[in-house]
């Protein structure tokens, strides 16, 4: 068995990364039917009346962009396509990037205007004292914009969001673990009764599942929830087809890589029990 | 007093915040304006956000400390604290002179900010370093730190705003940090065939749960089961998965609020190095 076990693990990554490689440059994308979490996230953005202010957060880092981006992309196509206003904010250093990005590529692309349809709050240093700040006064929070550093009033956004949290309509976070969500429902959710959706990755998702469906209305869950979600959010929106089918070529690609390690797992148990029979 | 004194603080911080959070939060359409205990925690978590502040300060400072340490101490892996400096002081630099190139001088900010472009209606392109727009134009100033007359906004058809720091965080740390993170999938494909054996019945009930979670995640998985593994996956994570998650939740909250309690009675003293 040790024989058969130590052959050069290198065989392995070599196998898993042309598996992968391959089927993402040649594979077909594929339709994933929604789950019941992600179509309640996608249900709860369509039922936000027009020109309500929410709260979008960006709690990840390049790490985890390949799970999380996609989600905060078609989550900010969304809520624009729909006329909903929004105040981005990130609790994590390496976000704004992210976040700066979609904002600037998207706003434009629905007409909307700085200040009046939406805002760039961006970091605030604190982790869940940050969240803390933000909940009982934005104002305090974020003195100024991060992009103009113009004061908080001379935003007519701001203006209506107010003092208090109670003037968000909903909570977004795209959060990749701490601080995220699950800081986020103790400092925020709960206490000033402010809907919350997440995008989480695969490992945070079943830490969420306590808050479903209160607080937390619908959560999308890993690349799969990502996918299935642009799948939902695509049909009204062109610009979001190509990154809703390179996700879907990206689930292919996951779904093989799936089989390959539940292979391994196969196989690594099948040689131990020979082993073990010979043995005894 | 050494000692005293700062649990006499930990104490009377801990009981403020707990009675904001016991007090209505301010909401101007019922009438509710922040309380004293709200403009108290206010504060004290301002506090918070400076000591979190310092913190990274501090950080910093450490990281330098250690690697500059190493370095003279001739370390074997004294080449990747050299660069590790380096990058963070480049870094550093190319971003503090972006947030303050309006007060710096114009030699440093022409070496260390990349000029922006006005692309003008007309198909004129003009070079410089935006300082900001009013209601009326944008505000340009040329390489030699002068002033350039303003350029409406009706005129303007492009701004590009090129930026070494995003150029930075883009193309060498994002690339860099992701393939670190995807490096975890080999590893996890590795251990899988090493280390994930059937030796007893709780950990082949682990191996079996685990194969199933993983197959009803994918649609080949799915396809490949004749979709029975999405309906097992679903009942596995909605049930045992939630209530163990629940129970772990309960749990820990319990644990914090002891801890809590035990900070502000002033029983738990590890804080203090104790």
């Amino acid at each position: 068995m040790a024989a058969a076990l130590a052959f050069d693990r290198r065989w392995i990554y070599l196998g898993l990364g042309l598996l992968i490689t391959g089927l993402y440059a040649f594979g077909s994308p594929e339709e994933l039917p929604p789950a019941a979490p992600v179509q309640e996230y996608y249900d709860a953005i369509e039922k936000l009346p027009e020109g309500s202010i929410v709260m979008l957060s960006a709690d990840f880092d390049p790490a985890s962009a390949a799970e999380l981006y996609p989600m905060f992309y078609g989550t900010l196509h969304h809520l624009f396509r729909r006329n909903i206003r929004v105040v981005g904010v990130c609790t994590w250093p390496a976000a704004p990037p992210f976040s700066r990005e979609a904002f600037r590529s998207i706003a434009p692309q629905y007409h909307k205007e700085y200040g009046k349809d939406w805002v760039e709050l961006g970091f605030l240093v604190g982790d869940d004292v940050a969240m803390g700040i933000i909940g009982q006064s934005l104002r305090s929070a974020y003195p100024n914009d991060a992009l103009s550093k113009a004061p908080y009033d001379s935003f007519p956004l701001l203006r209506d969001v107010g003092d208090s949290s109670r003037g968000i309509a909903m909570l977004i976070t795209i959060s990749a673990g701490f601080p995220g969500i699950l800081e986020w429902i103790p400092q925020l959710c709960t206490r000033y009764d402010v809907p919350v959706l997440a995008g989480t990755t695969a490992v945070q998702t079943p830490s969420l599942y306590p808050y479903h469906p209160r607080p937390l209305l619908g959560y999308l869950g890993s690349a799969t929830g990502a996918t299935q979600y642009l799948q939902l959010v695509a049909p009204g929106t062109p610009a979001l087809v190509p990154v809703r089918e390179e996700n879907q070529r990206r689930m292919v690609a996951q779904g093989w890589g799936h089989l390959y390690i539940v292979a391994l797992i196969v196989l690594g148990n099948i040689i131990y029990f020979r082993s073990r029979r010979r043995a005894a | 007093m050494k000692r005293e004194i700062p649990i006499l603080l930990t104490v009377i911080c801990g009981l403020l915040v707990v009675a904001a959070f016991f007090a209505p939060a301010p909401d101007a359409a019922r009438g509710l304006q922040p309380s004293v205990w709200q403009a108290i925690n206010s504060e004290l978590l301002e506090w918070a956000k400076i000591l979190v502040a310092v913190a990274f300060l501090l950080g910093i400072a450490n990281v330098v400390r250690i690697n500059l340490r190493q370095i003279q101490a001739r370390h074997v892996d004294r080449p990747y604290k050299v660069v590790l400096l380096l990058s963070m002081f480049a870094f550093l630099v190319v971003g503090l002179a972006e947030m303050h190139e309006r007060d710096l001088p114009n030699g440093i900010v022409r070496v260390l900010v990349p000029a922006d472009h006005v692309t003008m209606k007309d198909g004129h392109v003009v070079a410089g370093w935006v300082q900001g727009a009013t209601e009326t134009g944008i505000r340009m100033r040329d390489s030699d730190g002068h002033d350039l007359p303003e350029i409406p906004h009706d005129q303007v058809a492009l701004v590009s705003e090129p930026s070494a720091k995003m150029w930075v965080y883009f193309k060498i740390f994002a690339p860099l940090q992701a393939t670190m993170f995807s490096l975890l999938a080999f590893y996890v494909a590795s251990a899988t065939f090493r280390a994930f054996r059937a030796r007893s019945f709780e950990s082949t009930l682990l191996l079996v749960a685990g194969a199933v979670v993983m197959l009803g995640q994918v649609k080949i998985g799915n396809d490949l089961t004749g979709g029975m593994a999405a309906p097992v996956e679903a009942f596995l994570m909605d049930n045992f998965v939630k209530a163990a998650e629940r129970a772990i939740a309960i749990g820990g909250s319990l644990g914090v609020l002891a801890t809590g309690l035990r900070i502000v009675l002033g029983l738990e003293r590890s804080y203090l190095s104790e």
